[in-house]
This record gives C-alpha cells, sequence and structure tokens, in this order.
C-alpha cells in the first residue's frame, strides 16, 4: 500500500529550541493513529508543519505520493489534508442539520444553493443525512448546537472537519476540556467513523487509557523526535516510552502527605460569596477558608463555579454579595491590581501568557507590578533565580516569546508569573488540565514544593486523583454551591465519595 | 533628473517625519487602548497652538515651546481619558469615534476663542532658519532637523518599548489586559498613561510645524486623514507599519506632487485601498506593537 502520508527528516527550531528534530514517519490510509508525547515534545508543531501552518527549516512531507513541502495551507486543504481546531467552529444558534450543512455546501461547491432549503438539495440532503447516520447525531438534528452536551458539540466539530470529506484529517486534542466519560464516548464514536470511512484520522491526544484502548498504532515524540512507534502492546512494553512519558523517573511527591501541616489562622476567608454572570446566578451562598500553609481543593465538574469562585476572589468577575478576607482584610471593592498587590497570585486555566513578550520579560514585569506592595509584608522573596530553581525549563527558555512555548511550558511560565508578585496566596486554576501524565506527576511535586516554601494554595480541579493526592481539605461544589467538606486523608481513603460529584455519568450538562 | 528625484525624496523624507509623530500617538493608543481617537489631530493642533504662544506671547525660546506643548497637552490628554474615554471603553466602536469627533469640533472652536479665527504667522527659531545647499539646490535646515526629530522619536520609542519595563508592561497590558491587572498591573492608570503619551506625540509634531506651517483652527483635519492612512497601511497599533506607512505616504506625496500635481490627494487613498486589497490587516497587521 502506498503511504497516505510520508515525512522525510523534518526540521523546525524557534531560536534555541528544536521543536521537531529530523523526524521521519510514514502513515497508511485507514489507519487509526494517536500522536503522544508529553508536552512540549513538539506535537502541535508537527500538526502545524503538515497542514502548512509553519514552514519546515529542512525535510520533505509527501501527500499521497506528490511533495507538498512548499504547499500553502489552503492548498494542502484542497488536496485533503485537514485539522480541526480546538477552537469552537459551530454556529451555536444554528440546529445540528444546518451547521453540517455548510461545509457540504462548500464541498459540493453549491454555495448558492445557500438561499434554498436543505430538503430541496437532494445530494445535500442525502450527504448531510449521511453525516448525522455516520456520526450518531440523528436525535439531535433539530437541535441548536449551543443546546447540546459539551460531548456531542465536540463531535459536531470533528464531524463538520470530516463533512469535507478530506483524505486524512488530524484532529489536536479534540476532547480537551471533556470528561473522561464524554472522552471515552467521543473517542469511540470517532474510532468506529474512522473504521468505516475513507477519512484517515489522526489524533493528538493526553489521556492514555484512551489511546491505548482505541489506538491501532502510537506514535510518541519526545523532544521533537520519534521517541517510539507500534502498536498499544509494543508501545507499552518500550522501556524508553515508561521513562520519558509515563514518568518513571519523575519524582513525584510521596503518596503519603507529610502529616497535615499545623492547622494557621484563616488566610483566606470567603463569607456568602454570590456572583453573576449578568442574570445567571453562578455563586450562590459559597463559604469557605483557606488557612496559611494549607493546600485546599475545589473540586466539581466542568461548568460547578470553580473558576467563577477564583475569579470573584481575584475582583475579576466581583462578586455582587458576600465577604473575601485575606487574612483580617476585606478584599471587597478593591480592583484586581490591587488584589494581586495584597498578596493574591492567580494562574489561570488557560495560561494567559503575554505573548509578545519574552519569558524572563513575563516574569519580571509580575515582580515589577506588586514592587510596591500594600500590606508591608515582605513576601517570601521569590525572583528569577528561585523560579528557574523551582521550573529549569524556563532557565533554558528565557529568551523565546511566550508563544513560542508549548501548553506545558506556558503553564509553568504562568505559575512563575505568578509567584513572581510573592503571593501569599496562591489560587492555581485547573493545573492539571491537558497536561501528560508525567508532567502531572511532576506538577504535583512543584505545588508541593511552593506549599512548603510558605505559599497557601486554593486549587480547582476536575481531577480529584490530582487534587486529593496534594489536598490537606476539599470542599466540593456542584451548581455554584458547596456541597461537600472533607479532610483530604478522607478522600484518599474513600476516593468513592466523589464519585458522585465527580464522575459524570448520568445527564449531561448544558453547554 | 536623478538630482531631481533624490532631492524630492529629501523634500518626501522630512514630510513623512512630522506624519509619523502624529501617527505613532494614533496607532499607539489604538494597540494599547483600542480606541480609534479622531481627537488626535485637534491634539496635534493645540500642541501648535501652545507653542506658538509660548514663543510670541511669553518670549520664551523654541526648545521651551516644545517641552510646554509637549506636557501641556499630555495633561490634556490625562483630562480626556480619565473623564471621558474612560466611560466608553465597553461601548461598541461608533461611540468611541463620536466622543472623539466631538472632542475635534471642541478643540476647534475652543481654539478660536481663545487665539481667534486669525491665521498665526510662525517664527523660526534661532539657528534652524536658512538653508544647506544639497544636491545643487537650497534645502531648508528645518526640514533636515525636522527628519532628524522624526529618527530621534523612532529610536526613543523603540528603546521604551523594546526595552524599558514601562514599556514591557505597556505591552502586557495591551496583549490581555485583565490577565496583566491580575498580576498586579494598575492598567486604568497605564491607560492614561499611554494615552496622555500619544497625545504628548501628537503635541510634538504639531509644535515642530510651527516655524513652517499656518497654525490655524482646523490644521489638526488634514494631518488625521493622513495619519489614520498611514496607520491603517502599517497594520492598526503597530508601531513600525506606522513608521513605514509614515515614509510611503510622505514619499508618495513628494513625488505625486511632482508628477501628477492634479492627482497628488487621490493617491495616498489609491495607495491605501491597494495595501488594503493585498494584506487587509495592513502591511505588518496582526503583530502587536
Amino acid at each position: 500500500m502506498t503511504p497516505l502520508l510520508r515525512v522525510a527528516r523534518l526540521r523546525k527550531a524557534f531560536g534555541e529550541l528544536r521543536a521537531v528534530d529530523d523526524l521521519s514517519l510514514e502513515l497508511l490510509p485507514g489507519q487509526f493513529a494517536c500522536l503522544i508525547g508529553p508536552n512540549g515534545a513538539g506535537k502541535t508543531t508537527l500538526v502545524n508543519l503538515l497542514t502548512g501552518r509553519l514552514a519546515p527549516d529542512e525535510g520533505r512531507i509527501e501527500f499521497e505520493g506528490r511533495d507538498i513541502t512548499g504547499l500553502a495551507a489552503h492548498a494542502r486543504v484542497r488536496l485533503g489534508l485537514a485539522r480541526s481546531f480546538q477552537i469552537n467552529s459551530v454556529f451555536p444558534q444554528l440546529t445540528v442539520v444546518d451547521n453540517l450543512a455548510i461545509p457540504v455546501l462548500a464541498r459540493l461547491g453549491r454555495s448558492g444553493a445557500m438561499l434554498s432549503r436543505i430538503d430541496r438539495v437532494p445530494e445535500l440532503e442525502r450527504e448531510v443525512g449521511r453525516l448525522l447516520a455516520e456520526w450518531h447525531l440523528e436525535a439531535e438534528r433539530a437541535r441548536p448546537a449551543a443546546a447540546l452536551s459539551h460531548g456531542t458539540q465536540r463531535l459536531l466539530e470533528i464531524a463538520i472537519a470530516a463533512a469535507a470529506r478530506p483524505r486524512l484529517l488530524l484532529l489536536d486534542e479534540p476532547t480537551a476540556g471533556l470528561s473522561p466519560l464524554e472522552k471515552s464516548q467521543v473517542l469511540a464514536q470517532l474510532r468506529r467513523v474512522a473504521g468505516t470511512g475513507e477519512t484517515t484520522f489522526v489524533l493528538v491526544e493526553h489521556d492514555m487509557d484512551i489511546v491505548f484502548r482505541l489506538a491501532d498504532r502510537i506514535i510518541v515524540m519526545h523532544r521533537g523526535r520519534v521517541l517510539a512507534d507500534g502498536t498499544p502492546d509494543e508501545i507499552r512494553a518500550n522501556p524508553a516510552v515508561r521513562d520519558a512519558y509515563l514518568g518513571g523517573t519523575v519524582a513525584g511527591p510521596t503518596a503519603e502527605r507529610p502529616g497535615s501541616a499545623p492547622p494557621g489562622a484563616p488566610l483566606l476567608t470567603v463569607e456568602r460569596l454570590n456572583t453573576f454572570y449578568g442574570q445567571s446566578h453562578v455563586i450562590q451562598d459559597l463559604s469557605l477558608t483557606v488557612r496559611r500553609g494549607e493546600v485546599v481543593a475545589l473540586l466539581g465538574r466542568n461548568g460547578a463555579g470553580k473558576t467563577t469562585t477564583l475569579r470573584s476572589v481575584m475582583g475579576l468577575t466581583p462578586p455582587r454579595s458576600g465577604q473575601v478576607l485575606l487574612g483580617r482584610r476585606s478584599l471587597k471593592g478593591l480592583s484586581p491590581h490591587e488584589i494581586a498587590q495584597t498578596g493574591v497570585g492567580y494562574v489561570p486555566e488557560d495560561r494567559r501568557i503575554f505573548r509578545d513578550l519574552a519569558v524572563r520579560d513575563n516574569l519580571l514585569i509580575a515582580a515589577r507590578a506588586v514592587g510596591q506592595r500594600t500590606d508591608g509584608d515582605a513576601g517570601h522573596g521569590w525572583d528569577l533565580a528561585r523560579v528557574y530553581a523551582l521550573f529549569p525549563d524556563l532557565a533554558t527558555l528565557e529568551r523565546l516569546r511566550g508563544d513560542q512555548l508549548s501548553g506545558g511550558q506556558q503553564k509553568m511560565l504562568a505559575i512563575g508569573r505568578a509567584l513572581m508578585g510573592n503571593p501569599q496566596l496562591l489560587l492555581l486554576d485547573e493545573p492539571s488540565e491537558g497536561l501528560a501524565p508525567a508532567v502531572v506527576r511532576a506538577l504535583a511535586g512543584v505545588v508541593e514544593r511552593i506549599r512548603t516554601e510558605g505559599v497557601t494554595i486554593l486549587l480547582a480541579e476536575q481531577n480529584a486523583a490530582f487534587a486529593t493526592l496534594l489536598a490537606d481539605r476539599a470542599y466540593i461544589i456542584e451548581n455554584g454551591r458547596i456541597r461537600l467538606e472533607a479532610s483530604g486523608a478522607s478522600l484518599r481513603a474513600h476516593p468513592e465519595a466523589l464519585q458522585r460529584y465527580i464522575a459524570v455519568e448520568g445527564t449531561p450538562e448544558a453547554g | 533628473m536623478t538630482q531631481t528625484l533624490l532631492f524630492q525624496g529629501l523634500v518626501g523624507l522630512s514630510g513623512a517625519m512630522s506624519l509619523w509623530l502624529v501617527s505613532a500617538g494614533l496607532t499607539l493608543i489604538f494597540g494599547v487602548l483600542r480606541v480609534l481617537n479622531f481627537a488626535h489631530g485637534a491634539l496635534y493642533m493645540l500642541g501648535a497652538y501652545l507653542a506658538l504662544t509660548v514663543v510670541t506671547s511669553f518670549h520664551q525660546d523654541f526648545w521651551t515651546a516644545l517641552v510646554v506643548a509637549a506636557l501641556g497637552v499630555a495633561v490634556v490628554g490625562v483630562a480626556v481619558e480619565r473623564l471621558f474615554l474612560r466611560p466608553v471603553y465597553r461601548l461598541p466602536v461608533a461611540y468611541q469615534l463620536l466622543l472623539t469627533f466631538a472632542f475635534v469640533l471642541i478643540f476647534d472652536d475652543l481654539v478660536k476663542i481663545v487665539w481667534g479665527a486669525i491665521y498665526q504667522v510662525p517664527p523660526m527659531p534661532a539657528g534652524l532658519g536658512g538653508t544647506v545647499i544639497v544636491l545643487g539646490r537650497a534645502f531648508p535646515v528645518y526640514h533636515l532637523f525636522i527628519m532628524v526629530a522624526g529618527g530621534a522619536v523612532a529610536v526613543g520609542l523603540w528603546a521604551l518599548f523594546d526595552l524599558s519595563l514601562w514599556g514591557k508592561l505597556v505591552r502586557a497590558a495591551a496583549c490581555d489586559p485583565e490577565m496583566a491587572a491580575a498580576v498586579g498591573i494598575n492598567v486604568p492608570w497605564l491607560f492614561t498613561e499611554v494615552f496622555a503619551f500619544g497625545a504628548a506625540l501628537a503635541a510634538l509634531g504639531g509644535a515642530l510645524t510651527v516655524p513652517v506651517q499656518t497654525v490655524s483652527p482646523g490644521m489638526g483635519e488634514g494631518i488625521i486623514i493622513d495619519a489614520f492612512i498611514v496607520v491603517v497601511i502599517g497594520g492598526l497599533g503597530n508601531l513600525w507599519g506606522a513608521f513605514v506607512g509614515a515614509l510611503l505616504i510622505g514619499l508618495l506625496h513628494a513625488y505625486g506632487t511632482l508628477f501628477v500635481p492634479v492627482f497628488d490627494l487621490a493617491l495616498a487613498f489609491i495607495l491605501m485601498a491597494m495595501v488594503l486589497i493585498w494584506r487587509p490587516a495592513g502591511l505588518f497587521g496582526g503583530q502587536t506593537t
């Protein structure tokens, strides 16, 4: 069989960083291949090189036997090499049928038919019907996309990308942000479609369980190279992969937490907090306490109100009522920069690195911004050297611009940036989201170290395993209310107690 | 012929540099505050009037006049931003345009009330008058001075935004204002400072033209159109784009008057249209400062 895609000796460097380094691989049609690798391994760069968003420094890309190395992105799409984006490509107000009709019309070259009803254009109706059947979306056909559950929305997005009937569709973390259950549902569907259609899918994915269950072939990337390539069984048995990816060598925190820290005085006190987005009452009478020296987890599903709680504390989404105290000082009515200067550091879920500033400048301006501290507390003296000691990678990357970092590196930078402000309290929003397992383990070690260096931490997480590993105490949040408070030790002893709140079986959540 | 072309190029460069001063402030304000400041031409005019007054009524030298004009208009900028612009940031862009356009009218009339509608005759600063022989022709020394001043401002802005910590704070706030606030940057104040700084650049541009241009109400309207063209060609919010755009427009005017004088006014618009067809976001669009 002629390979669908052949990549030979591909290289791409960003300054010092060799994102893709002498990489070669072949892909056969019909294979369900997954591309995995630790954060910063070069997966996204490879996808960008294949789709033509980036030009390689060296090497050759062949698609169906034809050299496409110099071809522009849109020309590659026309040949049938497409990607789906992580960003939403659905029109939320349109129904599922209409969302699917648009790419089909574009493919059929019948944009003029936009003006007629779908059932008047037989080939359109046939094709949309086929897509609905293929992706098991018939039951949802008349619902607006906005009303679908997260998982179904993601399926619709993939279906839209597949509607153009590309020969090869690259999916870069199509299940990011979904619960484990939704993830496996989406990927099982994808796997089924991949077995039937003329489209070959290549998936970039983090969830190892799912990858090992579904893939025909797994390509492991590490430091810009292919570390291993084979069937799931071969990969599982590969010692190099174990070391690099599954994380044998990365020191995690000890399984047993070193006795709960002596409870200090309350550092953060939140009392009867109520926060609204427009008319919707997102946080309802929420109260919680974080004591000095503690790691406290706020656990809940997507949309439970975790991010909004942190944003309310930070002053980014000011609460309508309630009390927020840092030590004895009320944060109410303060603007975010004043709250930051009072000693609260914020690490948002989506990292939000200042993308056109160098790594070093991202860190320096954060230190400068809180230069004049208002609480008279000298803080814990975080500086560049200490942040680099915590994240040695950042030291080697310090001249790169924020947008040249991988997702995992950006996450480290976001944490480092918050530390540069010498916070007494660190708000971490979903630190483990989207990270490879080994990186998550390393991150747990980092969080532990930050705590031992005297920073109190409030952590919002969906990943109960990660959070309970670290937390002295946890609050379970659901629909904007605290449902349960438990010690970390009891959650580690009875993880099943969390099932009801965290596992996402049952009703799919609203978009 | 070659000499004529080169000479005309010099004329174009000096025109380009005064345009650059105005465009720099305009694109900076847009890049950071996301406000299209129609009143920028009025601030330019205000700078010219202030400089003129310092020289003619207070008998100070030209250098003092430049400083007073820049600082005075910066203060006006602080007031305009804090009192009027701040409430409209969250509103659709049309409100910003209406508000800043209102300031054009208000400043024009204020100038008429304070200085009268008469056309002021500007004096030439000592040492910058006269001409030098360049390429066999007489070239005004003052135009050479403007070219140097424009170049100096370009170097200064590069140093400010690429090297200084203040410049990096501004870039961070331009990139993601909410996250900038969350790391402790006082973003509202920073916005005020940037607006005042942009206003001072406009005033400097106005004050620098005083010795070679008639100062009159409405002088801002002419330059703001060209400055908008420059900023759009360069890419909204991009300083280096504005620099290149100003050079293009300055040279285009210089050669336009030489070759197709009847068509000169349209040339800048034609160039803008062509650039936008080729690169809809402007030459350097999509990149930040």
